[in-house]
């Protein structure tokens, strides 16, 4: 990991005797990543911090190494951020409210931009229409356009694709991926919904009861929290399924069509084992697959983990 | 920078709280309450007495009007969640501040004086008679006390009818308990501040002591520059949640 762009050290937060936030310690770095956790675990209030929108009570934090309260405002000048339910001047046009908002981020020519910036995330038809007669799912890309007007190096999305219907959260997601190759910008995306983010995203972290669970790389983490398993494709799948049960290093082992799947106690000695069976008995082997656990599963199971080591 | 940062913000405000049919509202009841009184004086020498006759009424609608205007910009957008979009962006607090208070009070405080004027043409007065313009003035001053107290307690209430209540219910409530003291009711100050100046402007010796002036003048003044730096202070240190 190179240096992060986005840093908290200790920090604590509490609303009245309510701790939102028990030494947190994020570490965010460039690139699409995600900020994942359930609900009441401290996202909302850990991005509120970072915007400087909040004091945090004790610890440190830093986005593109500037102090969040005191120097909020170099932040938020290269920082774009789509809250949660965020709150739109109802009577304003979309159009007239990006002007405003390219104004404000001293834009010469706002007008224009705000076209450009309409048209990139598909609303140029409803530019003049009053916000309030906006849909949910138009609403969502009126908040990501306003956090991409002023060209930002960070974009912090706060559940971007809530309300929306399944496809317009595809389109959303590849619009995420398609400004990070194009224009390098990083993203911060807060969700709930998994198997979206794990297509686009290539850092999470996991976050619960105001504490960082575990963070790293999605491929890091996939391998941390794997549940070993092993696909083996053969021609004859149930002679290899009876040989591979005899092994002490195998948990357990089950055959689905022509495949072989085994949960394994040690990837290495199994690794170097297998080869040897397969040629053994025989078998034409036609692939072998070790499965990587999906984002929801390295979510679970970094869960589970951290509940067994708070108890013991 | 910081100036064009007010004025957009000015803007921005101007068309979210001042559109259709809010300002229509204000202007309606600034004549209601400004050109509604009856003409009692008609002689040339204290027919500008006409223009106090209705201040009881003023007085109230003004209460009113600032309740609602401000509560709307302070604490209805701090409820609504706009104030947390806009200091997403990069906007200085104090800026924000200072632009929907610049905002709400210039757009009040024009309606009524250009409502007021409208006494000259109607009442044949002149136009560059002091006395217009101390009536003003104090006018001015009022407004600025009522102001004070509408942020201050929208930004502690941070609900928009509650401190829309809060914002009538206390103006009103003190000057009940104020009586006819013309130090601590609206009325009272207004009555000697008026009657002083005519009496200089009329080339009287002033009845009225000058430093109950200078009382009348400065305690609106000190409380509401008291309240305006608690309410600036509070505002840029606040949480926004």
């Amino acid at each position: 990991m190179g240096a992060p762009i986005i840093s908290t050290r200790e920090l604590v937060k509490y609303f009245g005797n309510t701790a939102a936030l028990q030494g947190l310690n994020l570490n965010v770095p460039c690139g699409i990543s995600g900020f994942i956790g359930p609900n009441g675990a401290g996202k909302t209030t850990t991005i509120n911090i970072l915007l400087g929108l909040l004091k945090p009570d004790y610890g440190e934090a830093t986005v593109f190494g500037l102090d969040c309260w005191r120097e909020s405002f170099k932040i938020r000048r290269r920082v774009g951020v789509l809250h949660e339910n965020n709150a739109y001047p109802g009577n304003f046009t979309g159009i007239r409210f990006l002007e405003h908002v390219a104004n404000i981020y001293g834009f010469a020519q706002a007008k224009k931009r705000a076209k450009e910036i309409l048209s990139e995330v598909g609303l140029s038809e409803a530019a003049d229409k009053p916000i309030k007669a906006y849909s949910a799912g138009m609403r969502q890309r009126l908040g990501l356009a306003q956090a991409l007007i002023g060209d930002p190096d960070l974009v912090i999305l706060d559940e971007p694709t809530a309300n929306i219907d399944p496809l317009g959260r595809i389109l959303l997601l590849d619009k995420i991926k398609e400004i990070h190759s194009s224009r390098g910008t990083s993203f911060l995306i807060s969700t709930h919904i998994l198997p979206e983010l794990e297509k686009i995203c290539s850092w999470v972290s996991i976050i619960n009861k105001g504490r960082i669970v575990d963070q790293g790389y999605v491929r890091d983490l996939s391998a941390k929290y794997s549940a070993n398993i092993y696909r083996i494709e053969v021609s004859n799948p149930h002679l290899l399924a009876d040989r591979i049960r005899e092994m002490e290093i195998v948990e357990e082992v089950w055959v689905e069509g022509e495949n072989v799947y085994c949960r394994v106690k040690d990837l290495n000695r199994f690794y170097g084992e297998i080869p040897k069976i397969i040629a053994d008995l025989n078998l034409q082997l036609r692939s072998f697959q070790y499965m990587r656990s999906s984002l929801e599963e390295v979510y679970r199971e970094a869960f589970s983990w951290r509940v067994k080591a708070d108890e013991s | 920078m910081n100036l064009k940062s007010l004025f957009r913000l000015i803007i921005w405000e101007l068309e979210e709280n001042w559109s259709f049919p809010i300002l229509e509202i204000v202007i309606s009841a600034a004549i209601f309450s400004i050109l509604n009184q009856p003409i009692t004086h008609l002689e040339f020498e204290t027919r500008y007495r006409n223009l106090i006759s209705n201040m009881g009424i003023t007085h109230l609608i003004l209460i009113l009007i600032v309740g609602a205007v401000f509560s709307r910009s302070f604490a209805g957008s701090l409820s609504r969640g706009e104030v947390k979009t806009l200091l997403s962006y990069p906007i200085k607090r104090w800026i924000l501040f200072l632009s929907k208070f610049y905002t709400n009070f210039i757009v009040i405080f024009a309606v009524y004086v250009a409502v007021f004027s409208l006494h000259i043409p109607l009442l044949a007065l002149s136009p560059f008679e002091p006395i217009f313009y101390v009536l003003l003035t104090s006018l001015l001053l009022h407004l600025m006390l009522l102001c004070a107290v509408a942020i201050f307690l929208s930004l502690m209430i941070k609900n928009e009818i509650i401190s829309f209540l809060a914002s009538i219910l206390l103006p009103l409530g003190l000057e009940v308990i104020a009586g006819n003291d013309k130090f601590l009711s609206f009325y009272g100050r207004f009555e000697l501040f008026f009657n002083y100046f005519e009496q200089l402007t009329r080339g009287r010796l002033p009845e009225i002591a000058f430093q109950d002036v200078v009382l009348v003048i400065s305690l609106p003044i000190f409380i509401s520059v008291l309240l305006f730096t608690l309410s600036f202070i509070y505002f840029s240190n606040m949480q926004v949640d």
